[in-house]
């Protein structure tokens, strides 16, 4: 407990800092360190709570408990990557981003450690606060140090603070109905609230985590926002969404047909999101799209354990297990791949100068090893290649999905087998995205373009680590998971040895071990070829044969063509039309949610608007006057 | 109608006959014997070496019993048919491709007039394009699919008495 | 309404040769039309240009690939499948072949236009010869007339049989492209049987010597040849037609307007899928009971059809003249094909000459001085052929491709001259 007051702390302190960024991100990263030591230390420890009276009989409270470690073990984890990547990364970006960024983290740790439902709220307004600051910044420096303005995406921006909005209010009705009902704040004290709480809540983390259709902010603002804030939008932002839905569902009651709801919502929404990343033409909207899809990912197989836990019976207990097991899994595996994803696209981007994946190509050739193989391992991991984390949790997603059958009532079975239908879809789909991304600009032909330098340093030791953990972690699942609290799905089959097997159902369903496919990968592949490499065989190289002629770059295949397959069998669901423009002609689809979420925004802006004009029309500061003058009432009239 | 296939097989279109070659070549080397993969590239006939190619794979021939088969890449290729007479705005683009053959390799020269190999290094219209010590032999003129496929048997197995021991192989 | 074929320069006028359903016609240069851009951009780039947007790139085609056996150069615009523009280079195989035959004596010229097209080497130099007799104003005797007929016919024979040949190997029937190669074989061996070469254009320049031992032709057999080319061809497009995969991929692929096809100057089969009945053969007083075959269809099924049709009637035709023409005939025709008597020495003359190629209409314009060539212009079908390939293309996807292109049976050689 005491680690995560310092953590907090020292955030604090990074951002008085902001003004020399280096040192502001070095803070923030030592409070990363200390976050993550406080993640592991809880994991390890009893519940903890720390408490101060705060009204009536409501007191605020940290507490940390098994799943708030776990879930700040994976933000901090993503935060000391974070971190250390902007300590050079930083500098291209002006100091309100490192306030905003500093001071997020400690929001998110606030929401994670909330032991109430105020303490929550306020860390959740923080950190959606933080995030329009951070998008907002139009501070931007050249690699020479030069001051650059450039115009953020304001209207991108009020959209997701407007669904940040909604989001907060949904979770302030539903703790509203919690205080009325059961007169409580405190998480710990709720007992089996009601399906209202259920649903607004649960609906308010869904927003949180981007659940179609309220993702429609997020490719426009991932485009303007610098790449380590982008990260933070994606990984401990989301994350919080994650915890939110994990926490809601533990101290509600069931509801089957709104968790059967949830499980269809998150099913599209993976569909969806795997669905635009596919066809994404832009370096940062393809990663913004496959968060997204993993969100969506997350929300089926919460929402799935939690309809297995209300059923009760044995192997159903066991498979709400497993799911839960499997939105750790895909909640860390995705945390770490698209923490790296960011940092490599963003050394790739910054390097070349360049928006679209068409122009980013040969990143490995053209800027370096190191963000190359970044973008190629988050890559793989992200489209559930074994034995990295991404594969384990998307295998568990499936297998989750896939054992509907499991389930007495005919209509969560057929609703399970729907999200399973839609979830492969989703799986399948990502794959083309990540190929699509990986083999464009990581293996791409880069045409004798080279980038220039960036601070890269701090950048490239992130970027490293990385690198290491992400196939690490992944050979290690079965001990992780069994820190976690998952030991009992782990055993031993087929000469696997006891607990190397992840299984999947009880009665057996299925089976994988990632860290035997590891041994195997080792034994079969990487070391064949070590030693064919070492024998130094003698390689005659030639220039590629193209009919004859060499390529030109306006020959290459382009990354829209590549997906133009795609957008043109499934047309129905990506609007397909061609576009001639004096002559030019190109392919353009649109998000089919985008148009009517828009004009909800739109209205919403208009009518906040207009009330600002007609209600609130003084200063601001008078504003802040009423709101210290109303608290001081309310505490003496209390008395 | 009989069914396709059986069609076929009846109409026993294989030739079995010797394939005699005029001159000499050299041949590649002996992993060559059952199986040479050919890239025919087109160095600007007038197309009707193209269609006698073209004839060459027809069943008549049936080159794949000795194990002779059209590569679609020159890097799938271990001898490279150079069919000619060559113009120079194709030279850069032949010689290119002679520099995509995996050793050991060879290049026959189909079409245009005898040039003198391998006593010179000149080849005529040919230079440029490929090294003469590349060269494995000549069909100068316009053969017939017959003799291009003598020529390869002989590259494929070496030399023999006057005509090519391959009568009688299916 | 008539299709521009090319135009000729001669002592600063500009003479337009033409093309009126069945007769070649020598007429004043008129406006500018879409023909005068092609013809006159033919020694480099043809085509509807290039495209530009987001994600479009040059697909490029050639010069040397896998699939199209002659080297040839054509750039395809696209996003992805569709094809947006259609780019052809027939700069590389071009070799100014018209350019060089000034100056050059007939036997001269006659080597060089025998080789301007291998496949189509009849066609152009009996063309070449009926322009040069033209501008003597001379009449070839009619045993020469029958056997020329007889070689232009045997030469569609093995063009057509090559076309449909590929389009049956493009489309995956094994079978049916095995049977057609063997056909092809067959019909190329006839070729040398009469020539001694591969190529008829061979005989105008060797004359019969070439053949071996100069043995006499025996008409009856290369009649019982074709006959039998023609039966086994008949069975094998009635087979072919059962096949659907085989229909499906040719049947609405690379349509030709009607417009276009006019616009464009096509000509010979494939405009005569277009429901055009033009066929020069139809003058031609010396062939009895001609019937041009057509099709409406303008797809490359129709140009599919109307080939195969032509090719049984040519089998026909090939039959007839050369049972005309007997073996004494035939000899004669032999020997005088290997002789030119430039007999007008001195005055200065021009004609033209034209043939019904395999794809399309060859029409040589030559100027003679002194029993030499002082100029000459040459319309080969190919170049338009491929105008119309790259116009009709469009809209079509990459897969499109070698069942387009086979289907107009063109060659870079013939258009690069």
């Amino acid at each position: 407990m005491m680690l995560l007051w310092l953590a907090v702390g020292l955030y604090i302190a990074g951002a008085f800092f902001a003004s020399r960024r280096p040192l502001s991100y070095g803070v923030a990263f030592l409070a990363s360190l200390v976050a993550l030591a406080a993640g592991v230390a809880a994991l390890s420890s009893p519940p903890q709570t720390a408490s101060v009276p705060f009204f009536d009989n409501l007191r605020l409270s940290l507490s940390l408990d098994r799943l708030s470690a776990t879930f700040i073990l994976i933000s901090s984890l993503s935060a000391v990557l974070l971190s250390l990547f902007a300590i050079g990364y930083g500098k291209l970006y002006g100091s309100r981003t490192a306030a905003a960024f500093s001071l997020g983290f400690a929001g998110v740790l606030i929401v994670l450690a909330a032991g109430d439902s105020l303490t929550f709220l306020s860390g959740w307004e923080l950190v959606t606060i933080f995030s329009f600051l951070l998008m907002t910044d139009d501070v931007r420096y050249s690699g020479a140090g030069k001051l650059e303005r450039r115009s953020p995406l304001v209207s991108a921006s009020f959209r997701f603070l407007v669904f940040g909005e909604i989001s907060s209010m949904l979770l302030l009705l539903a703790f509203a109905i919690v205080l009325v009902t059961q007169k409580t704040i405190s998480f710990a004290e709720i007992r089996q609230a009601g399906p209202a709480f259920l649903v607004l809540a649960t609906l308010g983390a869904a927003i949180k985590m981007d659940a179609v259709p309220f993702h429609i902010w997020m490719p426009g603002v991932y485009e303007q926002t610098a790449d380590h804030s982008s990260a933070f939008l994606s990984v401990p932002l989301t994350l919080m969404g994650v915890y939110g839905l994990e926490r809601f569902v533990t101290v509600a009651a069931p509801s089957p047909q709104w968790l059967v709801v949830l499980v269809l919502l998150g099913s599209l929404t993976a569909f969806w999101g795997a669905l635009q990343a596919a066809a994404a033409r832009k370096l940062k909207s393809l990663p913004a799209y496959s968060t997204v899809e993993n969100n969506g990912m997350i929300i089926t197989v919460i929402a799935a354990s939690a309809l297995a836990a209300s059923v009760g019976t044995k192997s159903l207990s066991y498979l709400a297990s497993f799911a839960a097991a499997a939105a750790v899994v895909l909640a860390l595996g995705h945390a770490l791949a698209k923490s790296l994803l960011f940092m490599s696209i963003g050394h790739a981007k910054e390097s070349l100068g360049v928006k679209t994946i068409d122009e980013a190509r040969g990143v490995w050739r053209g800027v370096g090893p190191v963000p190359g193989i970044g973008i190629l391992v988050a890559g793989l991991s992200l489209s559930a290649f074994p034995p990295l984390l991404g594969y384990t949790g998307e295998w568990m997603v499936l297998e989750t999905v896939f054992q509907s059958s499991r389930f007495t009532a005919s209509g969560e079975k057929f609703f399970l087998a729907v999200a399973g239908f839609l979830t492969a879809l989703a799986i399948g789909l990502a794959v083309f995205a990540m190929v699509k991304l990986v083999g464009y600009t990581a293996l791409g032909y880069n045409h004798e373009r080279f980038g220039s330098p960036v601070p890269d340093r701090p950048m490239k030791i992130a970027q490293l680590l990385s690198i290491i953990l992400i196939p690490l972690l992944g050979i290690a699942a079965p001990f992780l998971l069994s820190r976690f609290g998952y030991a009992g799905l782990f055993g031993g089959l087929l000469g696997v040895p006891s607990p190397l097997l992840l299984q999947s159902g009880s009665p057996l369903f299925g089976v994988v071990s990632p860290t035997m496919f590891a041994a195997v990968i080792v034994v079969l592949a990487a070391i064949p070829l070590l030693v064919w490499r070492l024998r130094r065989p003698r390689v005659r190289r030639v220039e590629p044969w193209y009919g004859g002629l060499s390529l030109e770059e306006r020959e290459y295949f382009t990354e829209p063509a590549f997906s133009q397959i795609l957008l043109h069998m499934l047309r129905r669901f990506y609007g397909t039309a061609e576009g001639r423009h004096e002559g030019r002609r190109q392919l353009h689809i649109r998000d089919r949610f985008a148009r009517p979420l828009r004009a909800v925004a739109a209205v919403t802006m208009r009518v906040g608007g207009a009330l600002s004009r007609t209600l609130m029309n003084g200063h601001i500061y008078y504003y802040v006057a009423y709101i210290l003058f109303a608290f001081v009432v309310v505490l003496i009239i209390r008395w | 109608m009989v069914f396709w296939p059986f069609h076929g097989i009846a109409k026993r279109l294989t030739e079995r006959r010797r394939y005699e070659r005029r001159t000499e070549f050299r041949t590649l080397g002996p992993q060559f014997r059952r199986s040479l993969h050919i890239f025919v590239v087109d160095a600007g006939c007038d197309n009707s070496l193209n269609f006698t190619i073209a004839a060459l794979q027809a069943p008549q021939y049936n080159t794949h019993r000795f194990g002779i088969y059209f590569a679609d890449t020159p890097r799938h290729a271990d001898l490279l048919v150079l069919l000619g007479p060559p113009l120079p705005s194709l030279r850069e683009a032949v010689a290119a491709t002679v520099r995509q053959l995996p050793s050991p390799c060879g290049v026959l020269l189909v079409g245009q007039e005898k040039v003198d190999l391998p006593a010179t290094d000149t080849l005529g219209s040919w230079t440029g394009m490929v090294d003469a010590d590349a060269v494995v032999g000549q069909l100068p003129g316009d053969p017939a699919p017959a003799e291009i496929l003598a020529a390869l048997l002989s590259i494929q197995r070496g030399p023999g008495k006057g005509t090519h021991p391959v009568g009688g192989e299916r | 309404m008539s299709i521009v074929l090319g135009y000729h320069k001669k002592n600063g006028r500009e003479i337009e040769i033409a093309q009126d359903a069945a007769e070649i016609v020598l007429c004043d240069a008129e406006a500018p039309g879409s023909a005068r851009a092609i013809i006159e951009r033919r020694n480099g780039v043809i085509g509807n240009g290039s495209t530009s947007g987001d994600g479009v790139f040059d697909f490029r085609y050639g010069p040397f690939t896998g699939g199209y056996p002659e080297a040839g150069l054509v750039h395809y615009y696209t996003y992805g499948e569709r094809i947006l523009s259609v780019e052809v280079d027939l700069s590389l195989k071009h070799r100014g072949i018209e350019a060089s035959l000034e100056g050059e004596k007939i036997e001269s010229a006659l080597r060089s236009v025998s080789r301007l097209c291998g496949n189509f080497s009849a066609a152009h130099t009996i063309a070449f010869l009926r322009a040069v007799e033209s501008a003597l104003g001379s009449e070839a005797p009619e045993q020469t007339r029958r056997f020329r007929i007889a070689l232009l016919e045997i030469e569609r024979i093995y063009n057509h049989l090559y076309v449909i040949m590929r389009l049956a190997t493009a489309a995956a029937q094994k079978v049916l492209a095995a049977h057609l190669a063997a056909l092809f074989e067959e019909s190329l061996r006839i070729v040398e049987l009469i020539a001694g070469r591969r190529r008829f254009g061979a005989l105008f320049v060797g004359g019969p010597a070439l053949r071996p031992g100069g043995s006499p032709i025996a008409v009856s057999e290369i009649g019982e040849r074709l006959r039998r080319v023609r039966s086994t061809f008949a069975k094998l497009f009635e087979r072919s037609l059962a096949s659907r995969n085989y229909l499906d991929r040719l049947h609405r692929t690379a349509i030709v307007e009607r417009a276009v096809a006019t616009t464009d100057s096509l000509t010979g089969p494939s405009l005569r899928a277009c429901g055009f009945g033009w066929d020069l053969r139809t003058s031609d007083p010396l062939i009895e009971n001609f019937e041009v075959r057509t099709q409406d269809e303008a797809d490359a099924f129709a140009r599919m059809e109307v080939r195969s049709q032509e090719i049984l009637d040519s089998c026909a035709i090939a039959i007839g003249q050369l049972a005309r023409l007997g073996d004494s005939g035939v000899a004669d025709a032999m020997r005088a094909t290997g002789e030119h008597n430039a007999a007008n020495e001195g005055a200065a003359a021009s004609g033209l000459g034209a043939t019904e190629s395999a794809s399309g209409t060859v029409a040589w314009f030559v100027e003679l001085e002194r029993g030499r060539v002082s100029a000459a212009h040459v319309s080969s079908p190919s170049v338009f052929g491929f105008q119309t390939y790259a116009d009709a293309v469009v809209g079509n996807i990459f897969t499109d491709v070698p069942f387009a292109i086979d289907s107009f049976g063109i060659s870079f050689a013939d258009a690069g001259r």
